[in-house]
C-alpha cells in the first residue's frame, strides 16, 4: 500500500510538471506594447508613475478609439506624493484679484477625437486644459472646487512642452470628473487623438505641478 | 514485459526517492522564475495609422523641490476692507478692455498682436444681468507674436491688475483689433435677439453668470481648417441649458448658435437652439 501512494505521489509531481512546462510555454501577455509602430514599455511607465502596470495597460488599449481619452486620470498612485496644497496672497484692495497658488497638484494629458468638445463647447486647441469641480477627490474632500468660467492657471517657468512648444499658461475649458487625484488636478490637452499625441499623453503620465490663478 | 519495466521503474524510484523529489523541486522553481523575466514579447494592439510627425518628447520642466506653503487666514481680510474704500462695480466692454491692455503691454515685446480676449466670471457680485450691455468687470486680454513671445493681461474694472510675459508659449492665431468690425455690445445684442439669456449664479447648473464673452481663432467642426476669428456670446438658451452663440467678428455673420443638451446616460449632444 505505501508503494502505491509513493508511486502514485511521484507520478502526479510528474503529471504536474508537465502542464506547468506546458502553461509556461503559451505566449505570456506582456507589458510591452505596439501603438502604430511605437512601442510603448508599460511597466516602465507604470513605474515611474507608481501606477499598477495592468490597470495602465487596460487603460491604454481603452482609450486607443475613445473619443477623449486620459490614460492616468483614473488610476491610482500608490507613491507618497509631495504633499497638495494652497496659498493665497490677499490683496490690500477689495476689488483687486485675490491670487491662489496650488502647489503640488497631480496633471495629466488627454487627447480627443477630431469633432469632440469641451464642457464650453470648444474644439480642444493646446493650450486648453480641464479641471474637475465639486467632486469627492481622494482625500475624501468635497471642497467646492468650482472653477470659474474664463479662469487662466499659469505654471510660469515650469513650462510644459506639448508639440514641441511651451506652454507657461492654459485656458479652463473643460471640466473631469475623475477620482485618484488630487483635488485640483489638471488634464492638459495635448492634441488630437493619433499615434504621436496619444503616445506623448502616455509618457506625460502623472506630474504634479504647481499654478496660480486669479480668482 | 510491461510489468517487469513497471517493477524496475518503481524499484529505482523508491531507492532515490528523495533525489528525485529534489530535482522535481528544482525544475519546478526554475520554470517559476523564467515565467517571471522581464523579455515579453511585443504584442500588436492596434493597426493605427503612423503619421510622419516625429514623435516628441514632452517634459516639465522643475526643480523638483517640495513645496509647501501654509494658507494665510481671511479673518486679516475684513480688517484690511474696513479701512479702504469700497469700489463700486466698474464694468466695461471688450474693446475698451482691449484698447486698455494694448496700452499696458506695449513694453514688453515687439510685435505683438492679440490673439485672444474673453471675460472672466469673476465678478463679486455675480449678476443674471452681467454684460447684457456687452460690458464686464473681469477681462483677460492675450497677445502673441512671430516670435511666439507671450503676454497675458487681467484687466479688472478698468485697471490693469496683473501681467504675466513669457518668451514662449503657443497660440491659436494672431489678429490685430482692426481687423475686428463687431462690438461685444452688438453680438450680445444679437443673441438675446435668438432667444439667448444670461445665467443664473444662484443656480450652479449654468456655471456662469449673465452673458460671457470671447474672442480668438476657431473653426466649425465640419470645416476645421477654416478658421475665422470668432466673436462668442456664452450664456443660456431659451431651454435653460448653457449654451453660445458665436459670430464671424470680422463680418458680423451667425456661424452658430448651439446649447448643451446632457442626457441622462451621461452623453453631450450640441444642437441648435434658434
Amino acid at each position: 500500500m505505501r508503494k502505491k501512494l509513493q508511486s502514485i505521489f511521484i507520478l502526479s509531481m510528474i503529471i504536474v510538471l508537465a502542464f506547468s512546462m506546458q502553461a509556461f510555454a503559451m505566449p505570456q501577455r506582456g507589458m510591452m506594447i505596439d501603438i502604430g509602430g511605437i512601442i510603448i514599455d508599460v511597466s516602465q511607465i507604470a513605474e515611474d508613475n507608481a501606477v499598477n502596470p495592468y490597470e495602465l495597460r487596460e487603460a491604454i488599449e481603452k482609450g486607443i478609439n475613445a473619443d477623449k481619452v486620459s490614460p492616468f486620470s483614473s488610476l491610482d498612485t500608490y507613491s507618497p506624493n509631495m504633499i497638495a496644497s494652497e496659498s493665497v496672497e490677499i490683496p490690500l484692495i477689495r476689488s483687486a484679484p485675490i491670487k491662489v497658488t496650488k502647489s503640488n497638484q497631480d496633471s495629466t494629458a488627454y487627447v480627443a477625437n477630431s469633432g469632440a468638445l469641451t464642457a464650453s463647447g470648444k474644439t480642444p486647441a493646446v493650450g486648453m486644459c480641464a479641471m474637475h469641480t465639486n467632486v469627492t477627490t481622494k482625500t475624501g474632500s468635497t471642497s467646492s472646487s468650482m472653477v470659474k468660467l474664463g479662469t487662466v492657471i499659469t505654471v510660469g517657468n515650469n513650462t510644459i512642452t506639448i508639440q514641441g512648444t511651451a506652454y507657461p499658461a492654459f485656458f479652463v475649458e473643460d471640466r473631469g470628473t475623475p477620482s485618484n487625484r488630487t483635488d485640483f488636478w489638471i488634464d492638459l490637452y495635448f492634441g488630437l487623438n493619433n499615434t504621436a499625441n496619444y503616445n506623448a499623453a502616455i509618457n506625460y503620465g502623472v506630474k504634479q505641478v504647481s499654478y496660480y490663478y486669479h480668482y | 514485459m510491461t510489468y517487469k519495466m513497471s517493477s524496475v521503474i518503481f524499484k529505482q524510484l523508491k531507492y532515490n526517492r528523495n533525489r528525485i523529489i529534489v530535482i522535481l523541486s528544482i525544475i519546478l522553481i526554475s520554470m517559476i522564475l523564467v515565467s517571471c523575466s522581464s523579455e515579453n514579447s511585443i504584442e500588436q494592439i492596434t493597426d493605427m495609422p503612423v503619421d510622419e510627425s516625429v514623435l516628441i518628447e514632452n517634459t516639465i520642466e522643475s526643480n523638483n523641490q517640495p513645496i509647501h506653503e501654509e494658507i494665510i487666514e481671511v479673518d486679516s481680510l475684513e480688517v484690511i476692507v474696513e479701512l479702504e474704500e469700497e469700489n463700486t462695480k466698474n464694468e466695461i466692454s471688450m474693446e475698451d478692455a482691449i484698447n486698455i491692455a494694448i496700452e499696458a503691454s506695449g513694453g514688453y515685446y515687439s510685435g505683438l498682436k492679440l490673439t485672444r480676449v474673453h471675460s472672466y466670471d469673476n465678478d463679486r457680485e455675480r449678476n443674471i444681468e452681467s454684460g447684457t450691455d456687452g460690458k464686464r468687470e473681469w477681462w483677460y486680454v492675450t497677445f502673441g507674436n512671430e516670435k511666439l513671445n507671450y503676454v497675458i493681461v487681467l484687466i479688472v474694472a478698468g485697471e490693469v491688475v496683473n501681467i504675466d510675459a513669457f518668451d514662449e508659449s503657443g497660440n491659436n492665431g494672431l489678429f490685430e483689433l482692426s481687423e475686428i468690425k463687431m462690438t461685444s455690445e452688438e453680438a450680445v445684442r444679437k443673441a438675446k435677439e435668438l432667444g439667448l439669456r444670461g445665467g443664473n449664479p444662484n443656480n450652479e447648473d449654468e456655471w456662469i453668470s449673465g452673458y460671457n464673452f470671447q474672442l480668438s481663432y476657431e473653426s466649425l467642426i465640419a470645416t476645421p481648417d477654416d478658421k475665422k476669428i470668432f466673436l462668442e456670446v456664452i450664456g443660456i438658451s431659451p431651454d435653460g441649458n448653457f449654451a453660445r452663440v458665436d459670430f464671424d467678428a470680422m463680418t458680423g455673420e451667425l456661424l452658430l448658435a448651439e446649447e448643451k443638451i446632457e442626457h441622462d446616460n451621461g452623453d453631450i449632444e450640441w444642437k441648435g437652439f434658434n
